[in-house]
């Protein structure tokens, strides 16, 4: 079942001088319930201006253009016991809840959407190792989600929710009353995810769960994030730049560049059946564990500044692979798998199907063997092609 | 590259080279300076007090040494009684004599002594404000980068002891000791403002030294003067001129304090004499016309010190 | 406060002694090196050689300077501050009964002021760059360019000289016509000290305000603020529990600096609404030479700064949890 539904979602920052930053342009995608989903892409490639956008979190200048997040669960004002939306919500014209039951939280206001933060989506942030406030005790913190949200919840029981949340992911439950700055980086970010479990949220979202941490402590949040998934069924959308963490815990992902989804689609096709030169470049310049001895190859070049873009390919000034076409518009997102066997056809509608944005889907051979030598990626390539 | 020899015309070009981040730098500075409305407005001030000082004959209607009835100097003949009874005088437009603030009890023009003090301010502003600036942002320079050793001790100890003394009353002994005058309530405002630009430009130092550049230029063998003067002071420098308009703003008001307590140098025109004289003679709260200009004169000089003081820190402010 | 060490206290406890000598050293030779003496106004142009020689003595002029010193600072040890020549007084009774005016004056005026400088820089901080920012700040700058005598008079113009709502002077009323209860003094006071706390706090504010704004402003890209969001906590919420709280703690330090402000202040008030304090007779006496009630005024107000500094410190680690004072110091 389908717990989250992104549908053309259009972000802008607006710039002083009246331009405005496109930080993503109809970018679509699905979380299904119970899954890991990753965002993947260089920094400033929107991903986690996505992410924040989700509930409302944006920097001052920044505003949703145009576009949906269809969310399975509603206000709690608008519910019946199940949490389902009543169907006298669904019938009223004026309340963003459609007929399955989805709430369009682009839609709600300010003060609505503080009723599903914490609540339905948890946000583990960029800097979840400074996300604790220092002044209070940790256990006071998580406390305060709890009784943020289920106000029915006396102060005892929530402290002892917090103490077991916090040894769910291996706290010793007394340190609750220890204030941030006597926790190592590694139980910080664990004391942020125990923070985030603290309402039983349906949707995680996980913005870099893993940079700034040693390998070792890395493995152990991944873990950790997996384990909670597993006892919570609780859905996870990860963001990070390391396109090796989500080869170790997504289910499906969508690789980003410049505002736009490049490719999106199960992990596994993703990883073996790449079908965008962007992502072709992107796994050269990671290492995997099962090629030893690979040499990392950058991508050349900078990301767009995403000021007022022109219509063209995003990635089209680093690509090696780039034809005429790519500078008058940006390619739709063809479906893969019958763009094997027709050719290149129609934009894909599955949004769960291996997807990828590149006018050359019905060249993937040649691409995939192109990719892997060094010199396709050198400046002199891309400039002379 | 430097150690290369080069004629004039490469020499001209890497000077060029060299000062045009700088420029560049400043531009942008100069375009964040603007970006704050206050900032601008105190500049505008600012100038429209350095003309008054530089040429308060052009702007004022009189002489200071004019007198309501009788006229500028010289004066042959002397006010009558009635004359006398009607002083301190309103505003006056032509009749029985132009005075567009009125006088004082004595009948100069209280427009004209408000724009001839303007010099006496700016002077003990500036003064007093580079004076304090010089004092504490070597001395928290040098506090900070030998922080932790004798020398920081040394220095904290003897601010701590000057931030135990009050203010104002020991700059009444410093004033005291040394005689009234405009040079000695500089010097006294100096000695006893230079506190805060000590202890934040030795925080500010303090973080600097741990910088990685600084780090690289101690490991490359650089002398500590070279690493103060030519790595941290640059860094420090924005700050300090924060500082500088600030202190200025707190010197102007300091003397005006001093005055009203009858510290004032009676032979220099200032609007902190003015106020004194309309109190000493009781006009206070009988003469408007005189109370009001020049504490309206002081304040917006001290404010436009504090503005342009506070759009500068936004412009240094790395944050942003 | 538990987390500031017994030892650390009793170091800064002794630390803060050897200040106030160095203080009162410090003084003790500024003052006599202020041209003429007290005597000067005692001695009429009838008197003798003798007579003259004979109050020299009397007022312990004669001795040399350095047994002056020593004589000075062992009485300051025993709690001798000395007799004062203009007052014909004790100079500890004199500052028993006017330390307690000044603080009821500086303390209401420091109390209002922290209360309101910091609550406005908390909202301007937060709205930093708006309209509303803008335009209150360019004001507080302009009420804070202010000089304190001359607001008080414009303050007492309108309200006292105009308006006559509240009394200008004094602490008591003159010649009461009720009678002397605990309340009907209290009520008198409150009446006195309006006009004068309002002309100093009217400006006063400003200096905390300054300290939180920025860092409050700073405050709000911490990823905790960003956390409190995310956790669906009210703005306000946001605001006071997790910005302000962590805003608050500069603003400790810079209440020493305040500290200084507000004293100033109060020297000047003090003279303009003939508050019967100690601010009052500083002026006066450095300016009469008047040494022992200078010495014993300027230290009380050391005294003040230093114990206000100490309790910085305690207020300091109750704010900031990370501090710990006296361990590894």
């Amino acid at each position: 079942m389908t717990l989250l539904e992104v549908n053309d979602l259009s972000i802008r920052y607006a710039v002083d001088d009246g331009s405005s930053v496109h930080a993503t342009d109809d970018v679509s995608f699905s979380v299904e319930r119970g899954e890991t989903y990753g965002l993947v892409g260089e920094s400033g490639c929107g991903k986690t201006t996505l992410a924040k956008s989700l509930v409302h979190l944006l920097d001052d200048n920044g505003y949703v253009e145009n576009g949906n997040v269809w969310f399975d669960g509603t206000l709690p004002q608008w519910s019946d016991e199940q949490g389902d939306a009543t169907q006298s919500v669904i019938d009223d014209p004026d309340k963003p809840v459609r007929a399955d039951g989805k709430t369009d939280l682009a839609a709600l206001t300010n003060a609505q959407i503080r009723d599903i933060r914490w609540r339905d989506i948890a946000i583990i942030p960029q800097s979840a190792m400074n996300a604790l406030n220092p002044v209070y005790k940790v256990g006071d913190q998580i406390v305060e989600a709890i009784l943020r949200h289920e106000p029915e919840t006396t102060a005892d029981e929530a402290h002892e929710r917090a103490r077991d949340l916090l040894e769910r992911v291996g706290i010793e439950p007394d340190r609750a009353d220890d204030y941030a700055h006597q926790f190592s980086g590694g139980m910080k970010q664990r004391a942020v995810i125990a923070m985030a479990m603290a309402c039983s949220p349906d949707l995680l979202i996980a913005d870099e769960p893993t940079t700034a941490l040693d390998v070792i402590i890395q493995d152990r949040i991944l873990e950790e994030l997996e384990k909670l998934q597993e006892e919570f069924g609780v859905s996870i959308l990860v963001i990070s730049h390391d396109i090796s963490v989500m080869a170790e815990i997504c289910d499906r992902m969508a690789v980003m560049y410049g505002g736009k989804v490049m490719e999106s689609g199960p992990k596994d096709e993703i990883f073996g059946e790449t079908a965008n030169p962007y992502t072709l470049g992107l796994k050269n310049s990671f290492p995997t564990i099962t090629s030893a001895d690979q040499d990392l190859v950058s991508i050349p070049g900078t990301p767009p500044t995403l000021r007022d873009p022109d219509d063209g390919c995003r990635f089209r000034d680093r690509c090696p692979f780039a034809i005429e076409e790519c500078h008058a518009s940006h390619p739709p997102m063809y479906d893969v798998e019958a763009a094997e066997s027709l050719g290149r056809s129609e934009e894909g509608t599955d949004e769960r199907a291996h997807r990828s944005a590149c006018y050359r889907i019905d060249e993937l051979e040649q691409l995939r063997t192109d990719a892997i030598e060094e010199s396709t990626w050198t400046e002199q390539r891309i400039e002379s092609r | 590259m430097a150690t290369e020899q080069s004629d004039s015309g490469q020499d001209g070009r890497s000077i060029r080279r060299r000062w045009e981040p700088r420029i560049e730098r400043l531009r942008r500075g100069w375009d964040r300076y603007t970006e704050h409305k206050i900032g601008v407005v105190g500049l505008i001030i600012l100038i429209i007090y350095a003309l008054w000082s530089i040429a308060p004959g052009v702007f004022a209607p009189h002489s200071p040494d004019w007198v309501a009835y009788l006229g500028e100097p010289p004066i042959k003949s002397r006010l009558t009684g009635e004359q006398i009874r009607s002083l301190p005088h309103p505003p006056a437009f032509g009749d029985p004599f132009f005075a567009p603030f009125g006088t004082n009890s004595l009948g100069n023009g209280v427009l004209t002594l408000v724009i001839y003090s303007a010099q006496n301010a700016m002077y003990i502003g500036l003064a007093a404000g580079m004076l304090s600036s010089l004092v504490g942002v070597p001395l928290g320079l040098i506090s900070g980068f030998y922080g932790d050793t004798w020398i920081d001790e040394a220095i904290q100890r003897f601010v701590d002891i000057m931030y135990g003394l009050p203010f104002l009353p020991f700059l009444i002994v410093l004033v005291a000791i040394r005689g009234i005058t405009t040079t000695n309530i500089i010097i006294g405002i100096a000695v006893t403002s230079w506190l805060n630009n000590c202890i934040t430009v030795r925080g500010e130092t303090l973080s600097l030294k741990e910088r990685s550049y600084v780090e690289s230029a101690k490991v490359a063998g650089a002398s500590d003067t070279r690493i103060i003067f030519r790595h941290i002071m640059p860094n420090v420098l924005p700050i300090s001129f924060v500082f500088l308009a600030q202190d200025a703003a707190g010197a102007v008001i300091a003397q005006a304090s001093l005055a009203y307590l009858g510290l004032a140098d009676f032979t220099a025109n200032s609007w902190g004499l003015m106020l004194e004289n309309i109190k000493s003679t009781g006009y206070v709260f009988k003469a408007w016309w005189w109370l009001i200009p020049p504490g309206i004169a002081l304040m917006l000089m001290a404010a436009s010190f504090y503005f342009i003081g506070f759009s500068m820190e936004d412009v240094t402010n790395p944050q942003r | 406060m538990t987390r500031i060490s017994g030892k650390y206290l009793a170091k800064r406890i002794v630390v803060s002694y050897l200040t106030l000598l160095v203080i009162m050293s410090l003084l003790f030779v500024l003052l006599r090196s202020m041209p003429g003496s007290f005597i000067t106004s005692m001695i009429s142009s009838g008197m003798t050689a003798e007579q003259i020689e004979r109050i020299r003595e009397t007022w312990g002029l004669n001795e040399p300077l350095w047994k002056q010193y020593v004589q000075f600072m062992i009485n300051y040890q025993t709690g001798n501050f000395g007799r004062s020549p203009t007052y014909n007084a004790q100079v500890w009774d004199l500052i028993v009964r006017r330390m307690p005016r000044t603080l009821v004056l500086f303390g209401s005026t420091f109390i209002i002021g922290f209360i309101i400088g910091p609550l406005v820089g908390m909202y301007l901080g937060w709205w930093r760059g708006s309209t509303k920012d803008k335009s209150i700040f360019s004001t507080s700058l302009l009420l804070y360019s202010m000089p304190s005598f001359w607001i008080s008079w414009l303050f007492i113009w309108v309200i006292n000289y105009e308006l006559d709502w509240l009394p200008s002077a004094y602490m008591f009323t003159q010649f009461p016509e009720f009678e002397w209860t605990a309340f009907t003094v209290m009520r008198d006071v409150l009446y006195h000290i309006a006009l004068p706390v309002m002309s100093l706090t009217f400006i006063g504010w400003v200096g905390s305000m300054l300290i939180m704004r920025p860092t409050m402003n700073q405050v709000t890209d911490e990823g905790y603020v960003f956390l409190a969001r995310a956790k669906g906590l009210s703005e306000r919420t946001v605001m006071v529990k997790h910005a302000a709280r962590n805003a608050l703690i500069p603003v400790a330090t810079g209440a020493v600096v305040s500290l200084a402000f507000l004293i100033d202040g109060s020297v000047i008030i003090e003279n303009v609404f003939n508050w019967p304090g100690m601010g009052q007779i500083i002026v006066s006496a450095v300016l009469n030479r008047d040494f022992p009630v200078a010495q014993a005024v300027f230290f009380m107000l050391a005294l003040l700064i230093v114990v206000m500094r100490l309790l910085t410190d305690v207020v300091y680690t109750y704010l900031d949890p990370r501090i710990k004072f006296g361990e590894g110091e």
